[in-house]
């Protein structure tokens, strides 16, 4: 997957962040990624919090100047 | 954006009301045909669609409270209506320049539709300053160089291929200038216009410090539609073959940001020392434990999305 793909998909597609941040392992193999256990507990270890408090930053706000 | 708001006394929050509820009548009595798209457009730059959360918001250029810093430095007495004036003629030129703004950075909604509403932010950002200044008056002077420098400098920004920190000092310094047309005009109103070089000289810190944070913060935005910023020509210099943005942002992008924000600030902080303002220097310290979590939030957030690439890779 593309780099930028994979930035939209996770801060902008709420169902795919949704689904990874749930169940990563059915959401992986929906949407055809390789779904090897040491990715799924990749991702069950991000802390999207972290994320979530950035997620302006990321997604696609617009900003003062 | 998430409409972070910095604490304003009443009264400052109480003339930035005003000046947007003059503004929207103004609209409303002399364009009604227009009032309803352009309030819409008003009210989709702010997150709460609050026109005025928008200017109190954190991250903005503090255009409608420098002047009131500047004014409450001198020994003169307030002059209320001065100021609701220079509100009033700042939001409406603000909302010119971002109209055009909009249309230049292909980010427009309905900007082509209301845009020959410029022509009344136009006429009452200026119209304010005839009532206090004759056409002979140095403040005009200002006026014309700032107001000419804002849109010289959007047109440079907008050709310029690779920005080192010289042109990056250069580009933000001019980008807020504007902003300095009610500063001149209050330190002309209240007699300290030999005060003004200082003031301007921490327009121009505060400028590239916010610059600076913008660079970071919409760095995926930028990259995206191809922007060229400071921070971006950081990358595009030093990333390692192969390494894609998001891992030189992990391996040194987020700490070096981190580091130029830190070190503006520390030009803020000093250039606003000699100012005698205790709301500017309040205001120095709340941006200081801003950008503190917000730098550390910045960091984090990059190391969790890396994880979520590697995993998806």
């Amino acid at each position: 997957m593309k780099f930028e793909t994979m930035i939209d998909k996770v801060m902008n597609d709420p169902s795919f962040r949704e689904g990874i941040r749930t169940d990563p392992e059915g959401t992986l193999k929906a949407h055809n990624f390789d779904a090897h256990p040491e990715k799924v507990e990749a991702l069950k270890n991000v802390d999207w919090s972290s994320l979530d408090k950035v997620r302006d930053s990321f997604g696609d706000d617009d900003s003062i100047c | 954006m998430s409409g972070e708001t910095l604490a304003y006394d009443a009264a400052a929050s109480e003339c930035i009301d005003r000046a947007l509820e003059r503004l929207s009548a103004e609209i409303r009595d002399r364009t009604p045909n227009m009032a309803p798209a352009v309030s819409n457009w008003m009210a989709s730059l702010s997150h709460s669609r609050t026109p005025a959360d928008y200017f109190k918001d954190i991250r903005g250029f503090p255009m409608l409270r420098l002047p009131r810093w500047l004014a409450e430095s001198t020994d003169a007495n307030e002059d209320v209506d001065f100021q609701d004036g220079l509100a009033y003629s700042t939001v409406s030129g603000y909302y010119f320049v971002r109209l055009i703004d909009n249309l230049m950075d292909n980010q427009a909604t309905n900007e082509k539709a209301i845009l020959s509403i410029s022509a009344l932010f136009h006429t009452e950002f200026q119209r304010i300053y005839q009532e206090y200044f004759a056409a002979t008056h140095p403040f005009w002077e200002i006026y014309r160089r700032e107001w000419a420098r804002g849109f010289d400098s959007a047109a440079a920004e907008a050709s310029a291929t690779d920005i080192d920190e010289d042109r990056f000092y250069q580009l933000s310094a001019t980008k807020t200038c504007a902003g300095k047309i009610p500063l001149a005009a209050t330190a002309f109103h209240f007699s300290a216009e030999d005060r003004l070089p200082e003031w301007n000289n921490f327009c121009d810190a505060l400028s590239a410090w916010i610059q600076m944070r913008d660079d970071m913060s919409d760095w995926y935005r930028d990259h995206r539609c191809g922007a060229k910023t400071f921070f971006l020509s950081r990358s595009n210099a030093n990333r390692l073959p192969d390494e894609t943005l998001l891992a030189w942002l992990g391996r040194e992008g987020a700490s070096w940001g981190t580091e130029q924000l830190q070190g503006m600030h520390q030009k803020v902080r000093k250039a606003g020392a000699p100012l005698n303002s205790q709301s500017l220097d309040r205001y120095v310290d709340e941006l200081e434990s801003w950008m503190v979590t917000w730098t550390s939030n910045f960091g984090r957030a990059i190391a969790e999305l890396a994880k979520v690439a590697k995993a998806l890779a």
